[in-house]
């Protein structure tokens, strides 16, 4: 989680990067690159070393290929959302940014959101720890933005259930997590998704509690 | 013999559990030999279901009893913001109590726990179990 100064996001908000981004992926990939080489080599010989290398590298580039493609054309994305956690219940409105790394024409695009709120353990079996996730809430969302100054923009109305899920949670073993999945799908635009993760409190939006529900 | 007797068993975060600590004096009530010397009275939470046990304790308070093992004080033991709440969930499951301890002498202590339920801000009279909030029928 980190901000952005050129973006200025408004007093009270802030702009999320995304989990899992490109870079990561590239520190992954060379850490496994370097990894191979190291194992292959003194087994198989450089000229194997090499071939297996390359075809990890291919691979890699195969299965994120929009994402290699958006990489080279847009900034990364960002989430604007508040800075405080969202209620249990609550229908918070956030806002996708993305800045093409040239001047371009930006056509309305279609934004889809997938809001997931996720149980993570961990545990141990024998000497292997494990973990186990469960996905227990999951909504899509629908929208569309359009093209301004600061690139590709879209708002949209998310909804925190209070009938399903759990407040963020970060327990050593225990980890309730909620995120929200971003595909944007645009001529313009290679088909490459992003995560960010939100926080939810353990607060019950008023609109929940005893006496102000809506019946 | 102790009593936990609670105000209510449900408590928001950021508010207290109040209520009453009993404990009979030892004997006839005159005796100034007892074993039990104090008590900790603590609001512990704990994880249950798939992954390994998460447990903390959230607030404590100590209580040092009369010559005779007898007590009967008023007590308020925090829910502090940021706390977990009592949650049961797919692979996850978040239990809340409140523990009595008497510390006694030359003996394996004397223990009595009362399960409790941490509901989110603005949730009394909402919650009558642990989250998920039920929902309501339309």
């Amino acid at each position: 989680m980190s901000t952005d100064p050129s973006l200025s996001p408004p007093e009270e908000t802030l702009l999320l990067e995304p989990r899992d981004s490109l870079r990561t992926q590239t520190f992954t990939l060379a850490f496994v690159l370097i990894a191979v080489s190291l194992v292959a080599f003194p087994f198989l010989g450089l000229q194997w070393a090499i071939v297996i290398c390359v075809a990890v590298l291919l691979l890699f580039l195969l299965g994120s290929r929009n994402s290699v493609i958006a990489a080279v054309k847009w900034k990364q994305p960002s989430l604007q959302v508040s800075s405080t956690p969202y209620d249990l219940g609550s229908t918070p409105t956030v806002v996708y940014c993305r800045r093409p790394k040239r001047v371009r024409d930006i056509s309305p695009f279609n934004v889809e959101c997938l809001l997931v709120c996720e149980e993570k353990v961990t545990y141990r079996q024998g000497t292997d720890t494990r973990t186990d996730k469960r996905r227990v809430f999951e909504r899509r969302f629908d929208g569309t933005g359009e093209g301004s100054t600061e690139g590709l923009v879209a708002e949209l109305e998310l909804e925190i259930s209070a009938h399903m899920g759990a407040p963020s949670l970060d327990l050593p073993n225990n980890e309730v997590v909620w995120f929200a999945e971003f595909r944007i799908s645009d001529a313009q635009l290679p088909r490459d998704e992003h995560t960010f993760v939100i926080k939810v409190a353990p607060v019950l939006d008023p609109a929940h509690r005893v006496g102000l529900q809506d019946t | 013999m102790m009593q936990l007797e609670l105000d209510d068993i449900v408590c928001p975060i950021g508010h207290h559990f109040r209520g009453t600590l009993t404990r009979q004096p030892d004997a006839d009530g005159l005796s100034s030999t007892s074993k039990a010397r104090s008590v900790r009275l603590v609001l512990r939470m704990y994880t249950e279901g798939r992954g390994d046990t998460d447990r903390s304790e959230i607030a404590g308070l100590n209580f040092d009893l009369q010559s005779h093992g007898g007590l009967s004080v008023p007590f308020a033991l925090a829910v502090p913001e940021g706390s977990p709440i009592s949650y049961d969930g797919t692979l996850i499951r978040i239990k809340y109590e409140i523990e009595a301890k008497v510390d006694l002498k030359l003996a394996r202590d004397e223990k009595f726990a009362r399960q409790v339920l941490v509901v989110p801000e603005g949730g009394m009279g909402v919650y009558d179990r642990p989250h998920p909030l039920p929902r309501l029928a339309s």
